[in-house]
C-alpha cells in the first residue's frame, strides 16, 4: 500500500556510501524524510526515498560527506515523459473516463414491478409518450409527474411509486385486485329468464363450408348437430331463445347475442409462387481492410480514400467491445470490405423448396394464430419456365364462424296470451 | 545508570505511560523475525548481522542474520530478519 502511494508520487532507489552513512539516515529521519527498504551492501547502504525527500536532502549529503547514487527511478512522474510518445493511450483512457462519467448522467434501465393486467409494453409506450426512454438525462425525469399521469392513464392502478435508483428508473405498481363490481340494478333488469336480452339478436353463422366437429352453446339456440354438413352463411347458433310455459308452448322469444364454440372441419386450397431465377452477390476475391468503430447500431468506417468498389460486402472483425452492462455498445475493430458482383442464376431444388416451405410455414402459422388446426395436407411443387409453384389442399379444423344479425322469422310463432 | 527524575515517582503514582514521561523506548518483537522500535534517537551501526541503535535512555543492539530495515522514520522503525540476540547497553 505504501509502495503504491509512493508509486503515484514517485520514488528512487539510491545508494549512499561514505564514512557517515548512518548519520545520513539519522538526519533524514530527523527531517521527517521517509526511508524504507534500507539494506547494507558491502560498505554502502541501498534504500528507497521519496522524490520529494530526495530534492530536500542536498544539505544532508553535504553535511555528512556521503555520496548518493541513483540506482533506479520508480513511479508515475518518471513514466509521464514516456507517455508523451504514446499519446493515444492517455487520450483513450480520458475518453473512456469521460464516456463513463457522462453515462452516469443518463438513464440506462427501466424496471417495472408489480404489473399484472397492464402489460409492460403499454407502460413503456406510456413512458415513451411522456418522453421517458433509455438514454435520456436523469434530470429530465419528473417522477412525481409520472406518478400522477400513470394514475390518470391506468385507472386500475391503485398505487404507484416512481423512483430513480442510480441509473435505473423503477416503477413499482399496485393494481386493483378487488373482484369486479356486481352488475347494477339496471343491468339486472335486462336479464330475462337468465338471459341478457338484447334489442337485436345475433346469430353465429358458418363462414366456410364444412362439417360440424363440435358445438358448445353458451347463449342462444343450437341450430346444427355434430356431423352436419353446413354451407357458407348457415346459422349454427341462433341468437334467439324460446321460453316455454308449463304446457310446453312457446311463451315468448328473447333476442340474445349467441355465444358458443363451434368447430368445423373443412379444407383450404392454397398456392404459392416464387420466381425460378435469382440474383446473387458473388465475391470477386478483391478486398480491402479498414478500421471501424461502432456506437449502438451506428457503424463508422474510417478511411482516407473512398471505397473503390461499386458494390461490396462488409465483414467486421471486432477487437474491442465494451459497455454492454452500462446499456450501450462501443466497438472497435477491422472491417473487411469485399467486392461483390451481381450474378443471375437458376435456384437449386433445395433453394426453391426451402423458400416455398417457408411461405407455407408462415401461412400455417397465421392459420394457427386463428386457432385453426391443420389435420392433414397434400402439397405439390411444380417447376415452370419462369416460376416454381406450390399447390395443395389443407385439411383444417377450426372456428370458421362469423356473427350476423338474427333474421326476423317469416312465420310468426304462436304466442300464448296469458 | 539512568538518572532518577522527580517526575518518575509522580508518573508512577498517576500511572502515566513511561514512554511519554521518561522517554523510554518501546520495542515490540514478533517472534524472532520482526521488531518494531519506537522512541529512538538514531542508528549507530547497521550491518546485516547487527543493528545498533541509540535510544533516549541508552543503546540497544539487535544481533542476528539478514537483518533489514524495512521502514524508517524519526519516530519508529521496523526491522526484519532472524533476530538471535537483543542487548541493552546502558
Amino acid at each position: 500500500m505504501l509502495k503504491l502511494f509512493y508509486f503515484f508520487r514517485g520514488y528512487l532507489w539510491i545508494r549512499v556510501s561514505g564514512a557517515s552513512a548512518e548519520r545520513f539516515i539519522n538526519l533524514c529521519g530527523i527531517r521527517h524524510m521517509m526511508l524504507w527498504d534500507i539494506k547494507k551492501e558491502e560498505e554502502s547502504y541501498v534504500m528507497c526515498i521519496s522524490l520529494k525527500s530526495f530534492f530536500e536532502m542536498k544539505d544532508i549529503v553535504r553535511k555528512t560527506s556521503t555520496k548518493v547514487v541513483i540506482l533506479k527511478r520508480i513511479g508515475l512522474p518518471f513514466l509521464l515523459p514516456g507517455v508523451k510518445k504514446r499519446w493515444f493511450f492517455p487520450a483513450f483512457f480520458l475518453l473512456i473516463c469521460t464516456v463513463f462519467l457522462l453515462s452516469q448522467l443518463l438513464l440506462w434501465n427501466i424496471h417495472i414491478l408489480g404489473n399484472q393486467s397492464i402489460s409492460e409494453d403499454s407502460i413503456l409506450t406510456f413512458l415513451e409518450e411522456h418522453e421517458v426512454r433509455k438514454g435520456i438525462r436523469l434530470k429530465e425525469v419528473d417522477t412525481e409527474l409520472l406518478e400522477k399521469e400513470m394514475r390518470k392513464t391506468f385507472p386500475t392502478i391503485t398505487w404507484v411509486s416512481v423512483y430513480l435508483e442510480g441509473n435505473s428508473l423503477t416503477l413499482s405498481i399496485k393494481e386493483n385486485d378487488k373482484p369486479i363490481p356486481e352488475e347494477t340494478a339496471e343491468q339486472e333488469k335486462l336479464h330475462k329468464e337468465g338471459f341478457l336480452e338484447e334489442p337485436e339478436g345475433m346469430d353465429i353463422c358458418a363462414n366456410k363450408a364444412g362439417r360440424i366437429v363440435s358445438i358448445v352453446t353458451r347463449t342462444g339456440t343450437p341450430a346444427v348437430q355434430i356431423g352436419d354438413d353446413v354451407q357458407v352463411g348457415d346459422v349454427l347458433i341462433r341468437g334467439r331463445v324460446e321460453i316455454f310455459d308449463n304446457e310446453g308452448n312457446v311463451r315468448e322469444q328473447v333476442n340474445v347475442h349467441a355465444d358458443g364454440d363451434v368447430m368445423l372441419e373443412s379444407s383450404i386450397e392454397t398456392g404459392f409462387k416464387t420466381p425460378l431465377m435469382k440474383i446473387v452477390d458473388t465475391e470477386t476475391g478483391n478486398y480491402k481492410k479498414y478500421t471501424f468503430s461502432r456506437w449502438g447500431d451506428n457503424y463508422r468506417v474510417w478511411y482516407l480514400f473512398a471505397i473503390p468498389y461499386e458494390e461490396y460486402r462488409a465483414v467486421p472483425h471486432t477487437y474491442a467491445h465494451m459497455g454492454d452492462k452500462l446499456g450501450f455498445t462501443l466497438e472497435f475493430g477491422e472491417m473487411e470490405i469485399r467486392e461483390v458482383i451481381k450474378v443471375r442464376r437458376e435456384k437449386t431444388q433445395e433453394e426453391y423448396t426451402a423458400e416455398l416451405s417457408e411461405m407455407m410455414k408462415e401461412y400455417v402459422a397465421t392459420l394457427e394464430e386463428k386457432a385453426i388446426q391443420i389435420k392433414g395436407k397434400n402439397v405439390r411443387i411444380k417447376k415452370n419456365a419462369d416460376t416454381v409453384t406450390l399447390t395443395g389442399v389443407l385439411k383444417v379444423q377450426g372456428p370458421f364462424i362469423e356473427r350476423k344479425e338474427t333474421k326476423v322469422m317469416e312465420e310468426p310463432l304462436d304466442v300464448v296470451d296469458e | 545508570m539512568r538518572k532518577k527524575s522527580i517526575i518518575a515517582p509522580l508518573a508512577e503514582s498517576l500511572k502515566l505511560p513511561k514512554d511519554i514521561t521518561n522517554g523510554d523506548s518501546i520495542i515490540s518483537l514478533t517472534g524472532n523475525e520482526e521488531a518494531w522500535i519506537e522512541n529512538y534517537k538514531g542508528i549507530i551501526e547497521y550491518t546485516p548481522e547487527r543493528i545498533f541503535l541509540q535510544l533516549k535512555n541508552g543503546r540497544v543492539a539487535f544481533c542476528g542474520r539478514e537483518l533489514h530495515i524495512v521502514f524508517y522514520t524519526v519516530e519508529e522503525m521496523r526491522i526484519t530478519g532472524i533476530i538471535e540476540e537483543m542487548q541493552f547497553l546502558c
